[in-house]
C-alpha cells in the first residue's frame, strides 16, 4: 500500500458499540487520547491543586500555577475583574487545558490528535456558540438582538446591517472550531511529509 | 539505505535535524491555539454579558 500523509488521522474503533441500531458509540482512538488528556489533567491537579499543593511550589505545582495565572489574566481582562464575572474562569481554564493537552499528546509519534478532526473542535465551538447566546437572550431578554443592529448607523441601511451582523455573528461558531482543527491538521501533514525524506 | 554508509546516509540527518525544529514550533503552535481558543471564548462570553 502507498504511504498516505492522511493515514495517522484514521480513526479506529478499538471497542465497537452499536446501539439502537444507528447510534454509533464505540471507543475509538480519539476517545482514548480525549480519555488520557483528562485523566493526565485530573493526576496533574492531584498532585498539585489547591487541597495538595504547598505554598513553596514544587516544579509540576509550578506549572500549574504559571497555567492558572495566565487563564485568570485572560478573564480579568477581558470579562471583568468582579466576583460575578469570575464565575467563568472555571469553564475557560477547563476549555484551555483540555484542548491543549490533546494537542501536546498527539506530537508523540504513534499517537493520536483528537483536535485534528472538525467534528471534534466544531463540536466544542458550537457549543460556546449556543451557550453565548443563549447566555446573551437570559441577560438582556429581546434587547440581545440589539447587537445585530449597531448604533449610529442609518435606518436605511438596516436590513443590509442585519444580515450582515447575523453572518458576522454566525461565522464566529465555525471560524472558532475550523482554525484548531486546521492548524492541528497542517502540523500533522506536515510531520508526515518530512518524514518520508528521511 | 542502511546497509551501505553512502552519501545519502549523511544526507539523510537534514531532513532529520528539520522534523526536530518543526516539531519544537508545533509544539508552540499547539499551546498558541488553544490559547487562542481559550481566548476567543472569554471575548465571546464577554460580548454577550457586557452588550454594548
Amino acid at each position: 500500500m502507498a504511504y498516505s500523509a492522511f493515514e495517522q488521522f484514521e480513526i479506529i474503533r478499538i471497542i465497537p458499540l452499536h446501539l439502537f441500531g444507528n447510534l454509533d458509540l464505540s471507543i475509538t482512538n480519539s476517545t482514548i487520547f480525549m480519555f488520557i488528556a483528562l485523566i493526565f489533567f485530573y493526576l496533574l491537579y492531584s498532585v498539585s491543586g489547591i487541597k495538595s499543593g504547598s505554598l513553596v511550589p514544587s516544579r509540576w505545582q509550578s506549572v500549574i500555577e504559571i497555567i492558572y495565572e495566565a487563564i485568570f489574566g485572560i478573564v480579568s481582562d477581558n470579562i471583568g475583574k468582579e466576583k460575578g464575572h469570575q464565575k467563568y474562569f472555571p469553564f475557560i481554564f477547563t476549555i484551555f487545558m483540555f484542548i491543549v493537552l490533546m494537542n501536546l499528546f498527539g506530537i508523540i509519534p504513534y499517537t493520536f490528535s483528537p483536535t485534528a478532526h472538525i467534528a471534534v473542535t466544531f463540536g466544542l465551538s458550537l457549543s460556546i456558540f449556543i451557550g453565548v447566546t443563549l447566555l446573551g437572550i437570559v441577560n438582556y431578554g429581546a434587547n440581545y438582538f440589539s447587537m445585530f443592529m449597531p448604533a449610529g448607523s442609518p435606518l436605511v441601511l438596516a436590513p443590509f446591517m442585519i444580515v450582515i451582523e447575523l453572518v458576522s455573528h454566525a461565522a464566529k461558531a465555525v471560524s472558532l472550531g475550523v482554525r484548531l482543527a486546521a492548524n492541528i491538521t497542517a502540523g500533522h501533514i506536515l510531520f508526515a511529509i518530512l518524514s518520508g525524506f528521511t | 539505505m542502511f546497509t551501505s554508509f553512502g552519501i545519502m546516509t549523511i544526507a539523510s540527518i537534514f531532513p532529520m535535524l528539520i522534523v526536530l525544529f518543526i516539531t519544537v514550533i508545533e509544539m508552540a503552535v499547539a499551546v498558541i491555539q488553544a490559547y487562542v481558543f481559550a481566548l476567543l471564548t472569554a471575548i465571546y462570553i464577554s460580548e454577550s454579558i457586557h452588550l454594548h
